[in-house]
């Protein structure tokens, strides 16, 4: 039996223009059926979680992570520099600084980044 | 607890004298002949086993089109199913993500099990990737 092990997902790219993000949540989703995978979004990937973006693809995947209480944490600098807000987010998600984000990412075991 | 670099898995081997062979997962992402990824990929396969570790690749998104077979050998470029035929031959186990390869059509042409001499290579879902990380020292992120 292996040591338990800290993975992070770690979505960067837009949801316009490419499957990143649709693929990084189903990475989330079928990690989690071995560990209990935190997904971290920065840059551009916040747009993935905007109330009004277009999710057909991906909704289930957030569905399922916020239903096995997986937390989706999204970097405050990334969305301050889109000009965005808690508001302009579905509720599911959580925003915490970037020094926060940045200690999530160097404690972890594994980072996979799309 | 182990280092962020791959150098820490080998030193970490040897100080603690448990094992002299490491686990090494590699995740990566990158199509054929457009970066060098690949042959990266293939590249550090090949000198971590011939260090004596073992390797466990995992094929994602564009990544399976780089196990297809048959592709053209050209002077002066690293064929990269040669060099997968190469690690398979020298033991590595590669995963190719079946989802992915049905999308892209080409699930019938990447390299198999039969004509790689019974070398570990199939195709497999996304949990297996899971697998990979559970058994491995250290995962190789290569995008």
């Amino acid at each position: 039996m292996s040591e338990e092990k800290d993975i992070i997902i770690v979505l960067r790219q837009p949801p316009h223009g490419t499957l990143y993000p649709v693929e990084g949540l189903r990475m989330s989703v079928a990690v989690s059926g071995d560990f209990e995978p935190i997904t971290l979004v920065i840059n551009d990937a916040v747009f993935a979680f905007l109330r009004d973006v277009d999710k057909t693809m991906y909704q289930t995947h957030i569905d399922f992570l916020i239903g096995i209480d997986l937390d989706i944490i999204l970097d405050k600098k990334s969305l301050d520099e889109r000009g965005l807000t808690q508001n302009d987010l579905i509720d599911e998600v959580i925003i915490k600084e970037h020094g926060e984000i940045l200690k999530i990412l160097a404690d972890c075991d594994v980072a996979i980044s799309f | 607890m182990l280092g962020n670099g791959i150098l820490d898995v080998h030193e970490k081997i040897l100080v603690n004298g448990e094992s002299n062979m490491a686990k090494i997962g590699i995740l990566f992402f990158s199509g054929p002949y457009q970066a060098q990824s690949p042959e990266t990929v293939c590249k550090i396969a090949n000198a971590a086993i011939d260090k004596g570790h073992e390797v466990r690749i995992f094929c994602y998104m564009d990544a399976v089109n780089a196990v297809l077979r048959d592709q053209k050998e050209i002077e002066g470029i690293y064929n990269i199913e040669k060099g997968f035929r190469e690690i398979l031959a020298k033991g590595a186990i590669i995963r190719l993500c079946n989802l992915c390869l049905l999308v892209r059509g080409t699930l019938k042409n990447c390299l198999n099990r039969e004509e790689c001499d019974g070398a570990d290579i199939k195709r497999a879902g996304t949990p297996d990737l899971a697998k990979i990380i559970e058994m491995t020292d250290k995962l190789i992120v290569i995008n």
